[in-house]
């Protein structure tokens, strides 16, 4: 903790999230000296995951604002021509609250149970649970880079879709798992014959479409291609059950699609059928803060300096340029500066943010009980329509993200004039004759600031902010434009030498995942 | 292996191969003269177990090697067995003795699967595996059938593995209901695996066989539930023809019978018995051989028989047989399983009218709700999918089997639509099916009046015969046939041999074949064939010493009339129409 910190680096990286891992990843590997700071103890920022007994710590990053006294004492560290930029702690993650729900049917509350037990530190709670896309690219860069390594996945492997009776007045909300591959689609007893034939249509189709050309596509799909998915599928002959199931489910990777989008992400779902498995889906076993440390494991093995608990003050700026970060009162001279939203100084704009609103329940028996415990992914976007992202993922012991026989069911909304997500998960709670005995709801902010904005320095990138997607395309790419716009002539991840031994890392990661 | 693309090689690299496979060779020739030496001097040492491992690690394909390695463990196994028995030996001497050869058998296992691995298809190797389980003291089948398993989802229809693996379930006394849980498994991972439904068939007959008879009942249930797993592959992809064929074999062990061969699984029965003046004929449910046929008649005489078939001149087992006698034999009419012995001598014809009736579909048997669900989901089928022949082939096959009266002209307009646009490179068997259904069709309509004792004439022309199979079952009750008309090739397939005239006019046929069916014929009309040469027919008429009268008008013959007459000096020949 009070080792000295190296006077000057190539770039210092603020925040321990998942996007400014990557880049210090990218960053070290591509032969640049980099320091990683964080305020926190702990790893991966707001992307983090913690254990019962650790979720307090989200609410501790407060940090107070300089006094005077302190302003004038790192004024010391700098030149005349330099100027001090105090840096920011914005609340990404706000309007925290935790409660254990008492319950009738516990004799012990739970709580005492589990700590009784030894059990509150089996929990991994994500504050941005996602799934990985098998081929996406996320996945190729974890394989490319060899960060699969230092992970272990299983397979999201039940894929539900609410349908309800419209004629009913208090409709019950039924949860239909949904086959995804030929196995599943033959076995299913959710279908019809006639639903199963049309499936089965549907994806040879998408077979038959991915292969041409974008333009060509579009050709295909004709006067649909800019009209809602649901109007495509419906002139293919496809019932109103099997659209909700397509566009909601196998579609599920573009919320409110058209023809063209929706072709398109059916079409990625479906090309990353049997990749790993029957599912397309992976999710990090612990938690999708793994995967944060992962990178910045590859990071550290390739010189990044790591330093965790680290007051970090303030940026020196010369003209447009930072030229130094404060940090436990120590100056480090850097020619790059990449931070988290977090660290952004009060002072700069926000372009715009998304509000995200994030309920996370532990429950002890699953939304929709079977034999066999399941990953499962639950896109509730038909029963909100006018919002963007709506979903449910219900992961536990599987994934080593609660004790056995508990689950983690995390919602995930964007916020609309609907019913809210956390209000639709309980509904379904209730129906399902589940009752959570913990809850902790959260909104968690999504910040973009203007990138030509001059407030923050030309040498500053920031990494992209937590996002609701359900995957990690889009921060995989961002991160990837940034680097390459900073560093135009360094490689972004580039795939990794291969050793004699360490046959292909595509073995690996379907190693880990036969474990599903 | 399936799916397995094959990337060209370039020159360079053939080069490289080359050399390295000039130096390989040279090895193997060496190592394996050492091999054929040792064991031409009878030394099953370790050095021939390893000198031949070492080969067999390269290429697991030379069975002499493994024959030369089962040799020797075949010696140790004696040798162990001796010291076992030997009550001089101490007991540490023993269970050293037997562990020395259980790890060599287990060797034999880690070899064997080496072998596999890079060759999952080598007969040896999986041969050398399923005889080292059967001598190992406790062979682990458990583990056994994890790598069959392992190799059979690599490869579906690795039929090595298939057959390795029906050898451990045996050994390892699998129950058929394992085995019949381990095909749902594959077939539920991927339907269309046509091993898989295989096997699951076999399993279900074997569940479903009764004790005493042997023979495999499965009920309209379970039927029915069969066809509702195999209806969602077929939904699924109704091209896929494994579902399909799963199909037919449920309805055919549904019915107990094979489709279209109406007499294959009901007991022999006699179907006709008739005195024709120099013979007695006896027509039966199935080929029968003579020792059997003279359990039915009042004669030991073995030389008298004479038997017929379509595909051989002289068969030894046939459905129609001649007695050759200027009287009668007495023959046994009534059904194998009665209490009494009924006889008949023969005064009138014997028909097996009932049998007779089900052999040509006279009466429709109703069809088990199954059957009308199948036809409603082919029907359905069809509508979506015009293009697609299997559920219009299953449509036509199920209606052939169960309505052929009633469905009569619409099985002809889909066999004709399979052959003529659906599946026309197929369209030999379609025609073939078209054929075999209006001579049936025929036959019925004239059915009454053959089984009546005023007639003995078959007519049935114009109707696209390509095949008179089928027609043996009435060699007692025909005399007169006419099958004018039809695309019938070869006169010495037709099985009537008491036929006195045949009418067999306009069909395509070039030439006549010696047919000892035929040899009652007094009446031959080939009017309108495209037989041209003499040469093509004479062979036939030295068989047809009776005849009398020969009509070949408008066929090339016409023109060799003096020549054929000088062939055919009593025979009257008509070479125009009357």
């Amino acid at each position: 903790m009070d080792e000295k910190l190296p006077e000057s680096v190539d770039v210092v990286v603020l925040g321990t999230g998942l996007p400014e891992a990557i880049l210090a990843s990218a960053c070290a590997r591509a032969g640049l000296s980099v320091l990683h700071l964080d305020r926190n103890e702990y790893y991966g920022s707001d992307w983090s995951s913690f254990t019962m007994t650790m979720i307090h710590e989200v609410e501790e990053n407060k940090v107070p604002k300089l006094s005077e006294e302190e302003v004038s004492k790192l004024s010391a560290h700098l030149s005349e021509s330099e100027k001090l930029v105090e840096l920011g702690n914005r609340e990404i993650i706000e309007n925290i609250q935790r409660t254990w729900i008492p319950r009738e049917s516990d004799d012990v509350p739970m709580k005492e149970k589990l700590e009784k037990m030894g059990q509150m530190r089996r929990f991994s709670i994500d504050l941005v649970p996602k799934i990985l896309v098998s081929k996406g690219n996320m996945v190729q860069t974890l394989c490319d880079s060899q960060v699969s390594h230092y992970a272990e996945f299983k397979l999201v492997n039940r894929q539900l879709c609410p349908t309800q009776d419209k004629n009913s007045e208090n409709p019950k909300i039924l949860l239909n798992p949904v086959p995804c591959s030929k196995g599943e689609i033959f076995q299913s007893n959710v279908l019809s014959i006639l639903e199963k034939r049309a499936l089965m249509k549907f994806i040879t189709f998408c077979t038959q479409w991915s292969t041409k050309p974008t333009e060509e596509g579009r050709e295909l799909l004709g006067e649909y291609s800019d009209r809602p998915f649901s109007e495509f599928l419906a002139q293919m002959g496809v019932t109103e059950t099997l659209q909700s199931f397509i566009i909601n489910t196998i579609g599920i990777l573009q919320p409110n699609p058209t023809a063209m989008s929706g072709m398109l992400a059916s079409c990625e779902f479906m090309d990353s059928v049997g990749h790993f498995g029957p599912s397309p889906f992976l999710f990090p076993l612990y938690g999708c803060g793994e995967l944060s440390q992962c990178f910045c494991r590859l990071a550290a093995v390739f010189g990044s300096l790591y330093c965790l608990g680290r007051p970090v003050q303030a940026m020196v700026k010369e003209n447009d340029r930072i030229t130094a970060i404060i940090a436990n009162n120590e100056r480090i001279n850097c020619r790059h500066v990449v931070m988290s939203p977090r660290f952004v100084p009060e002072d700069v704009p926000i372009q715009n943010v998304q509000k995200i609103e994030r309920v996370v329940f532990a429950t002890d028996k699953s939304i929709k009980e079977v034999e066999k415990e399941h990953l499962t992914l639950l896109n509730l976007a038909s029963l909100r329509p006018n919002s963007t992202i709506s979903r449910l993922i219900e992961i536990g012991f599987e994934a080593c993200t609660a004790p056995k026989g508990h689950f983690l069911v995390h919602a995930t909304g964007t916020q609309g004039d609907e019913k809210s997500v956390e209000s639709l998960a309980e509904q379904i709670f209730e129906e399902s004759q589940v009752s959570p005995y913990w809850k902790m709801s959260f909104t968690a902010n999504s910040m973009k600031f203007d990138p030509e904005g001059a407030e923050l320095g030309s040498n500053v990138v920031v990494a992209p902010p937590v996002d609701a997607n359900i995957h990690y395309s889009s921060v995989i790419e961002e991160c990837r434009k940034l680097f390459c716009s900073t560093w135009p002539d360094l490689d972004f991840l580039p795939r990794a030498i291969k050793n004699e031994e360490d046959d292909s890392e595509e073995k690996e990661a379907s190693e880990s995942s036969e474990t599903a | 292996m399936h799916f397995v693309k094959k990337v060209p090689t370039t020159e360079q690299e053939k080069a490289a191969k080359e050399k390295e496979h000039a130096k390989r060779s040279a090895q193997f020739l060496h190592a394996r003269d050492r091999i054929i030496a040792k064991r031409d001097a009878g030394e099953y040492d370790d050095e021939l177990l390893s000198l031949t491992q070492a080969i067999l690690e390269k290429n697991a394909d030379i069975y002499t090697f493994w024959n030369i390695r089962r040799t020797a463990i075949e010696q140790r196994i004696e040798a162990n067995e001796l010291i076992q028995k030997n009550p001089e030996i101490g007991e540490d001497e023993k269970l050293k003795s037997g562990q020395k050869l259980e790890n060599l058998l287990a060797g034999e296992l880690f070899l064997s699967y080496e072998c596999i691995k890079s060759n999952p298809k080598s007969y040896s190797a999986w041969y050398q595996r399923a005889w080292v389980l059967q001598r190992q003291a406790a062979p682990d089948f458990a583990k056994e059938l994890a790598l069959c398993e392992k190799a059979l989802q690599m490869d579906c229809r690795n039929f090595h593995c298939w057959d390795h693996r029906r050898i451990v379930a045996r050994l390892a006394n699998r129950t058929e209901e394992q085995e019949l849980e381990f095909s749902n498994k594959l077939i539920d991972e991927n339907f269309s695996n046509y091993s898989a439904w295989h096997y699951r068939s076999i399993a279900l007959k074997n569940i479903h066989r009764d004790a005493q008879t042997g023979e495999t009942r499965i009920d309209d249930s379970l039927i029915g539930s069969e066809l509702q797993k195999v209806k969602n592959a077929f939904y699924m992809d109704a091209e896929d023809q494994s579902a399909w064929t799963y199909t037919r074999w449920l309805l055919e062990v549904g019915s107990g019978k094979e489709f279209l061969r109406p007499e294959s699984a009901a007991p022999i029965e006699l179907i006709s018995a008739s005195f024709h003046g120099n013979n007695t004929t006896l027509v039966f449910s199935r080929a029968v051989t003579v020792p059997f046929l003279l359990t039915f008649v009042d004669t030991k005489d073995t030389t008298r028989w004479r038997a017929f078939s379509s595909t051989s001149p002289h068969p030894t087992s046939s459905r129609v047989w001649q007695y050759l006698s200027d009287s009668p034999l007495r023959v046994v009419i009534s059904s194998p399983n009665a209490e009494n012995v009924e006889w008949s001598d023969l005064k009138e014809i014997y028909v097996n009218r009932r049998r007779l009736e089900t052999i040509y579909d006279v009466v429709e048997t109703p069809e088990p709700g199954y059957i009308q669900e199948l036809l409603q989901d082919c029907h359905q089928l069809i509508e979506l999918e015009p293009k697609n022949k299997w559920p219009l082939y299953m449509k036509t096959l199920v209606l052939m089997e169960y309505q052929p009266i009633k469905a009569h002209d619409e099985i002809i307009t889909n066999l004709r639509t399979l052959s003529d646009s659906l599946d026309s490179k197929r369209s030999e068997l379609y025609k073939s099916l078209l054929s075999r259904q209006k001579l049936n069709h025929s036959i019925r309509e004239q059915f009454e009046r053959l089984l009546g004792n005023e007639h003995d004439q078959l007519v049935v022309r114009y109707a696209e015969l390509t095949s008179l199979e089928g027609v043996e079952y009435l060699a007692g009750l025909v005399g007169n046939a006419d099958f004018q008309g039809n695309l019938l090739k070869e006169i010495h397939r037709i099985v009537l041999p008491n036929l006195h005239s045949l009418t067999i006019s306009e069909n395509p046929i070039e030439s006549l074949s010696p047919s000892p069916s035929l040899s009652h014929l007094t009446f031959l009309s080939i009017a309108g064939t495209q037989i041209s040469t003499v040469q093509s027919v004479m062979p036939f008429f030295q068989t047809t010493p009776s005849l009398d009268r020969l009509l070949f008008a408008e066929t090339p013959l016409v023109e060799k009339t003096e020549e054929l007459r000088a062939q055919l000096p009593g025979v009257r020949l008509i070479p125009h129409w009357l």
